[in-house]
């Protein structure tokens, strides 16, 4: 997307104008280089994602580990779960993945996803996160 | 057991035409503007449907009190009933605008749930009576055995004199508010005269370079300056106090029952309730001249969203300005058992000065690049004056940085300047969070900080930074460990 636009930008910039013939070489390299960082960024971001996340069920609740270069932690007691989703998209139901999504009455961590778990496990984990008599917790 | 239906009062037409006309003016104007318009007037039809919606649903809007849950009705074709259990009521509040206050009347807002972007219920507009009734049943029912000191009998906690609301002008500085509308005005003004105002609408370079020449062409002497900066600081803290004085004209908090009420405003009067048992976070403010006169500040935040429109940010005041030596009272009234005074704090990482101070040379560099094109080398004396004040400020700063971990609560404190201190009680947290940045791994330092609910907005919340590594585990855990029983 953003590779796209860019390249609209720069079209115009070479057809209409006079600009000389070294900026447009500049920008058609820039352009080039932005596209193989895109598209490196789009093939090892999610790869990087995955491996750098990590999830625990243990006595307290949910832990899970994310990032590397940012590097979090988060930690959500059992009572503090308000309600839970499994959603699956048309991709993920191809490889039988879904999403765990964790709702708390919180404010910046409401909603805590769990993505690219398989189907099967996302269940197991909602089971055995939830399944607590229901108090106020607010 | 069911009540009978209770319908909005009789000038509901009137008020509740306030959100139909947004969607009907535009409407109609468009109707008639498009007279001319071929065939794309046909579009204009697709509003009809919201506005119909808007008109049946203030024709027909009623609401009851069941056994369990609040009820309200609207519609007649596609009818909605929405139950909010009182249990799940956060929040009830009254609002008067002065058109309000001539008819008696009132807009009456029900908040429940963490996450509710909006309010649960919106009732525009009720009788007094009947609003006030309603707030008594709403109140009554909701009481559970856990709303701590609800055997406590009613008692006036604060009352502010005409004096304090000064001390609240001066210390919440909101003169920039007012004269920025001010100077907007003004600015429009000599454009349309055709009065060339340096820093006008453009800022160029060059713009910046005449406004500096004229200025100095204008200031005779060093003197005059510091003169005229100070009769604008002057004039921006008097702008300030008349806010306060009108704003927070008559503020009163009581305590009824487990319930802490608030009743200010001189043009508009606000009132809010604070259930006690449903408050999140307590943060005391000191800025350097409530300091100065022994003074403080006192928010909370509950579980209710507070919409932060202008108008509305009042409703989160505990106390706008309070005597140090009331301070420990009313934080016990709130938070039992939590002494502001005596937390057990612990310091961050000793390096944290340097991180603080590494962050303030980037600022100066790049101010002193922005400012080396129009003043050229004496960027430099910004330079140096920054870099000091930055060395300065980190210091001041990281000697504030400080959490306390309790039994039961969670406190962090920070600001050198204007003292900030946030009390969370573990029962409350929603979530904790540990997060170190490569620049964090580098300095073997991490931060906590833990969510709660109805916290956005909130000027100042629980998240600790610079803290060292192993440190910060054992704070995670901790909070971790006891936020879930």
């Amino acid at each position: 997307m953003i590779a796209a636009v860019s390249l609209v930008g720069i079209l115009i910039t070479l057809v209409v104008g006079d600009t000389p013939g070294w900026v447009k070489l500049l920008l058609l390299a820039g352009w080039t280089g932005e596209l193989a960082f895109l598209t490196w960024l789009s093939l090892a971001l999610p790869q990087k994602r995955y491996l750098h996340t990590r999830y625990r069920v243990d006595a307290s609740g949910l832990l899970l580990h994310r990032g590397r270069l940012f590097h979090s932690e988060l930690g959500v007691a059992r009572s503090r779960i308000q309600h839970t989703d499994v959603t699956q998209g048309p991709v993920q139901r191809i490889y039988g993945l879904a999403t765990l999504s964790i709702y708390t009455a919180g404010t910046e961590d409401a909603q805590i996803d769990v993505t690219g778990i398989a189907f099967e496990e996302a269940k197991r984990l909602r089971a055995e996160l939830t399944g607590q008599a229901d108090d106020d917790v607010v | 057991m069911s009540s009978e239906w209770r319908r909005l009062h009789w000038s509901s037409f009137f008020f509740g035409l306030g959100p139909v006309a947004r969607t009907t003016l535009p409407l109609l104007l468009l109707l008639i503007l498009a007279r001319d318009l071929g065939w794309q007037k046909w579009l204009l039809v697709g509003l009809v449907p919201s506005a119909i919606g808007a008109l049946v649903r203030l024709f027909t809007q009623v609401y009851r009190f069941d056994e369990t849950a609040f009820v309200l009705q609207h519609g007649i074709v596609s009818r909605n009933l929405r139950e909010i259990p009182y249990a799940r009521i956060q929040h009830v509040e009254l609002t008067q605008g002065p058109l309000h206050r001539l008819m008696s009347v009132a807009v009456v807002t029900i908040q429940s749930g963490g996450n509710a972007e909006q309010a649960e219920a919106s009732l525009r507009v009720l009788s007094l009576d009947a609003a006030e009734d309603l707030r008594r049943r709403i109140d009554a029912r909701r009481g559970r055995p856990e709303a701590a000191g609800a055997d406590l009998g009613p008692a006036v906690l604060l009352k502010l004199s005409p004096r304090d609301l000064v001390f609240v002008g001066l210390a919440e500085g909101r003169g920039f508010l007012v004269a920025g509308g001010a100077l907007g005005l003004l600015w429009q003004g000599a454009d349309l005269l055709g009065i060339d105002v340096p820093f006008g609408s453009s800022f160029g370079r060059e713009e910046l370079r005449r406004g500096w020449k004229l200025a100095a062409s204008v200031i005779p002497s060093i003197g005059m300056f510091v003169l005229e900066v100070l009769a604008v600081i002057v004039l921006f803290r008097l702008l300030s106090i008349a806010w306060a004085a009108v704003k927070l004209h008559g503020f009163t908090l009581v305590r009824d029952g487990g319930i802490l009420r608030s009743r200010y405003g001189l043009v508009t009067r606000y009132s809010a309730a604070i259930p006690r048992h449903r408050v999140q976070m307590v943060t005391v403010i000191e800025t350097p001249i409530l300091r100065w006169t022994g003074r403080a500040a006192v928010k909370v935040q509950t579980a209710a969203r507070f919409q932060t429109e202008q108008g509305r940010v009042g409703a989160e005041w505990l106390a706008p300005v309070i005597a140090r030596r009331k301070l420990r009272a009313l934080v016990e009234e709130v938070f039992p058992g939590i002494d502001p005074d005596a937390l057990p704090w612990r310091p961050v990482h000793p390096s944290a000065w340097q991180r603080e101070w590494r962050g303030g040379l980037v600022v100066t560099a790049l101010v002193a690049l922005a400012l080396a094109g129009p003043f050229g080398w004496w960027a430099l004396a910004v330079v140096g004056g920054g870099g000091m004040w930055a060395w300065f400020s980190a210091r001041g700063q990281a000697r504030r940085f400080a959490y306390a971990l309790t039994p039961d609560a969670i406190a962090f404190r920070s600001g050198w300047i204007n003292h900030r201190l946030s009390v969370v009680r573990l029962a409350r947290v929603q979530s904790v969070k540990l997060s170190e940045s490569f620049l964090d791994r580098r300095w073997g330092m991490a931060t906590v900080a833990v969510d709660t609910a109805g916290s956005s907005g909130a000027a100042h919340k629980v998240a600790v930074p610079y803290l060292a590594r192993d440190e910060a585990s054992g704070v995670f855990e901790r909070v971790r460990e006891v936020s879930g029983t």
